[in-house]
């Protein structure tokens, strides 16, 4: 039976020997390609979509299992391969996949097609003449990022539930969840895993890519702006292209819901959506707007906060960073610092000793995107209206914003906060879970990835 | 007790003066070292509350080391002088290439002791062998620069050290290239050694001129060049190597020759990689910059702020006596690493970048940088 290793591929058993010497070829790739595009076509481009959801969550229930092998492995190797700590890597993967079981699945596919049967045969829709049939990418190519372990879980099961078979190459950073993920598949259906593989191969290799993006139908990518331009440039015309590049997120806490009897665990939630992967995930905050006028005061609200983080990080320390990452934020520090001492309306809070964790609270209410890893920046606000105009130079890049507003005025926010990008508001504490459901980056998960046909019945005269 | 500051210049300009061969004396280092720090302390109010909150106060601090440096951003944000700026006969400004509204400012208001430090270490590791020498200047006088440390680095090097015919070739309209052109000829067919220096950026503009038209000069025996500072935004980049490969290539003058000077506005010393000083203390020939023996430069672990393992990179952090009327610990943003005779300067520290599909400040500020012209 099909066990936990480290291998950073998983390959058709046909080219492992090949793929052995560790250069990728573009010759190696169309191979692969080939092999799964023909295990899709053989079993799993025949598979009623609702069987797929059932092997795709038992596959995670593996995961899920007390004392799950797949878990340790993961935590474990992708502790040793990037910075974060292994209880990190363990909350988030766990979390991450608690999203994805059966109920998520159907929810993800009747959010997006009505009815999911449109994926296996031709099916009549209510106030449209004849019936449609939706067909998946025959081969898909994923371009994994590294921020967030287990994210690639949500990119496969993408082109799964769309009977796609799947190439996959993992991050250089990550190297190790996807084909763990593609081994979890393979102990539940080994069929359905033979359209799985991933293969890691130097990133922007324009020869290598060139020839994986020719064996498929779409390409799903996520990185910085610079790499998903660079592929979006070099994916063929006819193939659809589904990028997710930088983005940046925030939260606002509004005047009344700052009461002395909730704002330990509001900062404590709010720690947590700041700490969870360091700060790397797009959405993750990188300023806290806070109203004034409560009962507790911005700079108030910022001295909690920073205890929080503080408390975080006992129980999940930061993890490493390079010189440059470490600078960034002896910087920012030195900046608040100094501009504390001219006597600005400036306060840091900073974990003593270390760079672990940096709360820099100041009157400026000018959105500043952080250094990242667990820096953040408490601003004040007299009123919700101003936000707008404070993220209009920003707004290319706007994704999520945790809020603790009341009901009234956050559907106020949110409609004012649409039109510059925001396209998710979540409850603070919540930031880092988006459920699958959710229009990633404001657009659709599956329905890119489609084709449909339609038969149309003649006019009824 | 309070010391004046004519005492504490006095001891400085006492130490510079057993010039740059003197044995390194740590004891003597320190103890003026800690006078300055009770001096700057008790004199500059946002450095001895920076200090304060440190808990590194004139009683507590018995090493220098444990003086807290300033970052170089302070410069932009306070003003980090001992005495009323009114007073002051110069002020060097940083160039603010990320900010121009923002410059750093390093106000002096002698100029004795800068000049003593800049003049003392330039002989011993540019023109250890000679008295004077033909000065080619890449660079522009004080008159167009007039807050630019550099510009008055080079001035004075060049009535101090400058044989008849030496110049400046950066004026009003940009870089003369014609006048310099003609003259590196002069020189070379005269047999007329020259001491060829300035930015290293400008280096890069005049090799690529004599790429673009075939020059190749043969600068006679006794030439050498000395360059300093980075490319940012003001020439392609090119490895120091690279940039003395060039330099063999288009004048004539061998690597073994070229010397590198690394200075900063907020700083009142520079340190050499010099391999004329090397080879006249016969040392080992290997590339590493020296501080003069009235500064030390340490490295500094970028997570903790203490002296980083030998041999780890970390941030770069001087002190300087010679800094008399401002900070003596300057923390930069400069990469470096320790070796035994001094230390490596690897770059300046860039931005940090995000892993995935979140985004750093840096990286905003680069793509902000991309659509602004």
């Amino acid at each position: 039976m099909t066990q936990p290793d480290d291998s950073p591929s998983f390959l058709p058993p046909e080219v492992e020997a090949e793929a052995s010497g560790g250069q990728v070829s573009p010759v190696l790739v169309a191979k692969v390609a080939a092999h799964i595009w023909a295990a899709r076509k053989a079993y799993l481009a025949r598979l009623p979509v609702a069987e797929i959801v059932e092997i795709l969550d038992r596959a995670i229930g593996l995961w899920l299992e007390a004392g799950s092998p797949w878990l340790d492995a993961a935590s474990r190797s992708i502790a040793a391969a990037t910075p974060y700590s292994e209880a990190m890597v363990r909350l988030g993967i766990t979390r991450l996949l608690e999203g994805c079981r059966k109920d998520a699945l159907l929810a993800l596919l009747e959010a997006e097609l009505g009815d999911p049967a449109v994926l296996d045969t031709f099916r009549t829709r209510p106030g449209t003449r004849g019936s449609h049939r939706a067909r998946g990418p025959a081969v898909t190519t994923h371009i994994f990022s590294g921020n967030v372990p287990g994210l690639p879980a949500i990119s496969l099961i993408h082109g799964l539930l769309v009977k796609s078979a799947c190439l996959g190459k993992p991050a250089s950073e990550e190297p190790v969840f996807p084909a763990l993920f593609a081994r979890s598949l393979a102990a539940v259906d080994p069929k359905l895993a033979a359209s799985v593989a991933i293969l890691p191969w130097s990133g922007g290799d324009a020869a290598v890519e060139a020839a994986a993006f020719a064996a498929s139908e779409a390409v799903i990518a996520y990185g910085s702006d610079a790499a998903i331009e660079s592929i979006r440039a070099r994916v063929p015309p006819g193939v659809r292209f589904v990028g997710h590049g930088h983005r940046l997120s925030l939260a606002v806490i509004g005047r009344e819901t700052l009461a002395y009897d909730s704002v330990e665990s509001l900062a404590e939630r709010l720690a947590y959506d700041v700490s969870l992967f360091d700060q790397q995930g797009c959405v993750s905050p990188h300023v806290v707007y806070v109203e004034r006028g409560g009962t507790i005061a911005p700079q108030e609200f910022a001295e909690s906060l920073a205890q929080a983080m503080a408390a975080f990080e006992r129980d999940m320390p930061r993890g490493r960073l390079s010189v440059e990452e470490t600078s960034a934020i002896q910087q920012a520090r030195s900046e608040a610092e100094l501009r504390e001492l001219r006597e600005e309306p400036v306060r840091l809070f900073a974990s003593p000793g270390r760079t672990a964790w940096t709360v820099i609270y100041e009157d400026d209410p000018a959105f500043v995107p952080s250094c990242l890893n667990r820096v953040v920046r408490v601003k004040p606000l007299v009123d919700l209206a101003e936000l707008p105009n404070l993220l209009r130079p920003v707004s290319r890049h706007l994704q999520t914003v945790g809020a603790a507003l009341s009901r009234e005025r956050r559907d106020r926010l949110a409609d004012a906060l649409a039109p510059l990008g925001v396209c998710r508001v979540c409850p603070i504490g919540e930031m880092p879970h988006p459920p699958l459901h959710w229009h990633h980056d404001g657009g659709f998960n599956l329905l890119p990835l489609l084709k449909w046909t339609a038969i149309e019945d003649p006019a009824e005269g | 007790m309070t010391e004046r500051i004519a005492d504490l210049r006095a001891a400085v300009l006492e130490m510079i003066r057993r010039g740059a061969d003197q044995p390194r004396d740590d004891a003597a280092f320190n103890a003026l070292a800690l006078r300055l720090f009770a001096y700057q302390f008790r004199a500059n109010g946002p450095y001895r509350k920076y200090c304060e909150k440190r808990g590194r106060t004139p009683d507590k601090v018995q090493s220098w080391l444990e003086i807290p440096p300033v970052p170089i951003a302070a410069f932009k944000e306070l003003t980090l002088t001992c005495e009323p700026v009114e007073h002051a006969v110069a002020c060097f400004m940083t160039s603010g290439t990320t900010n121009p509204e923002k410059r750093g400012r390093h106000y002096h208001f002698t100029l004795e002791v800068y000049d003593a430090s800049a003049t003392t270490f330039f002989k011993a590791n540019v023109l250890p062998d000679v008295d004077r020498l033909r000065l080619l200047i890449l660079g522009s006088p004080p008159d167009l620069m007039p807050n630019s440390s550099l510009s008055h680095y080079l001035w004075l090097m060049c009535c101090n050290f400058g044989a008849s015919g030496s110049s400046f070739y950066i004026g009003k309209e940009g870089l003369e290239a014609d006048r310099l052109l003609a003259d590196l000829r002069a020189a070379e067919q005269a047999g007329e050694s020259v001491c060829f220096l300035g930015a290293s950026f400008a280096f890069v503009h005049v090799l690529d001129l004599c790429g673009q038209q075939g020059l190749r000069f043969r600068l006679p025996a006794g030439s050498r060049v000395m360059d300093t500072g980075g490319f940012k935004g003001r020439s392609r980049e090119v490895p120091q190597d690279a940039l003395y490969g060039l330099i063999g290539e288009h004048l004539g003058v061998a690597a073994d020759r070229c010397v590198n000077m690394y200075g900063m506005t907020e700083l009142s010393m520079q340190c050499y990689d010099s391999p004329l000083r090397r080879a006249r203390l016969g040392r080992q020939e290997m590339r590493t910059m020296e501080a003069p023996p009235w500064a030390r430069t340490i490295i500094l672990d970028p997570e903790t702020l203490a002296v980083a393992p030998e041999g780890e990179q970390g941030i770069i952090c001087h002190y300087d006596l010679a800094n008399c009327s401002s900070v003596v610990g300057i923390l930069t943003e400069d990469l470096g690493v320790a070796t035994r005779e001094g230390f490596r300067f690897l770059g300046r520290v860039k931005g940090a970048e995000s892993r995935g599909c979140s985004v750093s400040v840096d990286e905003m500020l680069a793509a902000a940088g991309k659509t602004t012209p």
